[in-house]
């Protein structure tokens, strides 16, 4: 199934979670936050922990960490929220920072370049995964998909940073290309060739 | 048939259906007579259906709350009704203000003791016309000695303009004060309407 691009998928057991909360949008709850009804930001947390939290663990390798770090993340972002600028999305804000700690992580793991590959094995086991997008059927069938799934995700781990994080923001969390852009800050038709570029080394390394 | 060249780059965002209408039949059209880019397309979404099998993790249940319980810890610093900068400006008037009073305070006082030691004139309205007169006409001559490059240290080491040397000392230090005051007052608003309009 096919996500609707621009915007990330929320997190369906957040609804009902807090009243009225989920249908408001991001920068109403944000007011509403820095108004003083800190528990609301609960909700941005229910909206935003999945793709941040699969987002980091696919562009570090690392579950354990990736937790820790999006937990940064949304401790930096509620501690920055006095700065956020509604005319933005909230979305393209917090991926921005998302992105910026992830990107520190990995410069600091390349220090130590053997651990890097030791943690990224280590983090790749199927604890705490799930399959959400495929179809279960049979256990073979499930078998065949999980195996295709450890191999996109081992071609995805060897691409590239730059171009990593571009294939996670289009092809996991559903941004649109303009949304990407403005995450990272680049000229349109720059994410496009890269988003290219990174689908080509995948398909190849997938024997498409 | 459109060229292959003239379509090729539309393939990526026509497999994601995202190419406007007439592009997108501009492309389907290519795709019906050339078997090649029927291809290239085929391998494009491939690709995205692959990737659209990735395993996806779900952070565990106390995730929430442990973000929540740190941030419960340290409330936000939430924007002060009143802009910093009034309240630098309303300090540095309430400094001039002290450094005024105190000023005039001890300029009363050396008039008091002096009066004291001799003649008795404080309650004579005549003395502090008086007073006032002769320390601006000691500022103007002052400053024109300045100006003029004449040499000042004889008004200055007279006993008898000793009350007006301190009344404008006193007055270039208010001076000074109110100026740097009204300074930092206007670089503070310029500070905080260059930032509000950098959001």
């Amino acid at each position: 199934m096919r996500r609707s691009p621009g915007l990330p998928v929320p997190a369906t057991r957040a609804a009902g979670h807090l009243g009225a909360a989920p249908a408001l949008p991001d920068e109403i709850l944000i007011a509403r936050v820095l108004s003083g009804e800190i528990h609301l930001y609960e909700e941005i947390i229910a909206r935003y922990e999945r793709p941040i939290v699969n987002f980091i663990y696919r562009m570090i390798g690392d579950y354990e960490h990736s937790l820790d770090l999006a937990q940064e993340v949304f401790f930096k972002a509620y501690r920055s929220l006095d700065r956020f600028d509604p005319t933005y999305r909230f979305s393209t804000w917090i991926y921005r920072i998302a992105s910026n700690r992830s990107i520190d992580h990995l410069r600091r793991q390349s220090v130590s370049f053997l651990s890097l590959d030791d943690s990224r094995g280590a983090g790749r086991g199927s604890e705490g995964m799930i399959q959400l997008k495929s179809p279960s059927h049979g256990p073979e069938e499930l078998l065949a998909s999980r195996e295709l799934g450890d191999r996109i995700g081992l071609a995805i781990d060897s691409l590239p940073a730059r171009y990593r994080e571009l294939i996670l923001l289009r092809h996991l969390q559903g941004m649109a290309y303009e949304d990407i852009a403005r995450v990272k800050r680049l000229p349109l038709g720059t994410v496009k060739n890269r988003l290219f570029r990174a689908r080509e080394i995948l398909r190849k390394r997938l024997g498409h | 048939m459109e060229s292959c060249a003239r379509v090729i780059g539309m393939f990526p965002e026509y497999a994601e259906g995202e190419l406007p209408p007439l592009d997108s039949g501009r492309v389907s059209s290519h795709l019906e007579r050339c078997g090649a880019c029927a291809l290239r397309v085929k391998r494009h979404r491939d690709v995205l259906a692959a990737l659209d099998r990735l395993p996806l993790v779900i952070p565990p249940d106390c995730f929430r709350a442990s973000v929540m319980s740190r941030v419960i810890a340290a409330p936000l610093r939430l924007p002060s009704r009143r802009p910093r900068h009034l309240h630098l400006v309303k300090v540095l008037f309430w400094v001039t203000l002290a450094c005024a009073g105190g000023s005039a305070a001890g300029a009363g006082a050396c008039l008091w003791g002096r009066d004291f030691v001799g003649r008795t004139r404080l309650l004579d309205p005549s003395f502090y016309a008086d007073w006032v007169g002769n320390l601006g006409r000691f500022a103007f001559s002052f400053l024109l000695d300045i100006a003029t490059g004449a040499e000042v240290p004889g008004a200055l080491s007279s006993p008898h303009n000793s009350f007006a040397w301190g009344g404008l000392l006193s007055a270039l230090l208010l001076s000074g004060l109110a100026a740097g005051a009204v300074g930092l007052g206007v670089l503070a608003t310029a500070r905080v309407l260059l930032s509000n309009r950098g959001r």
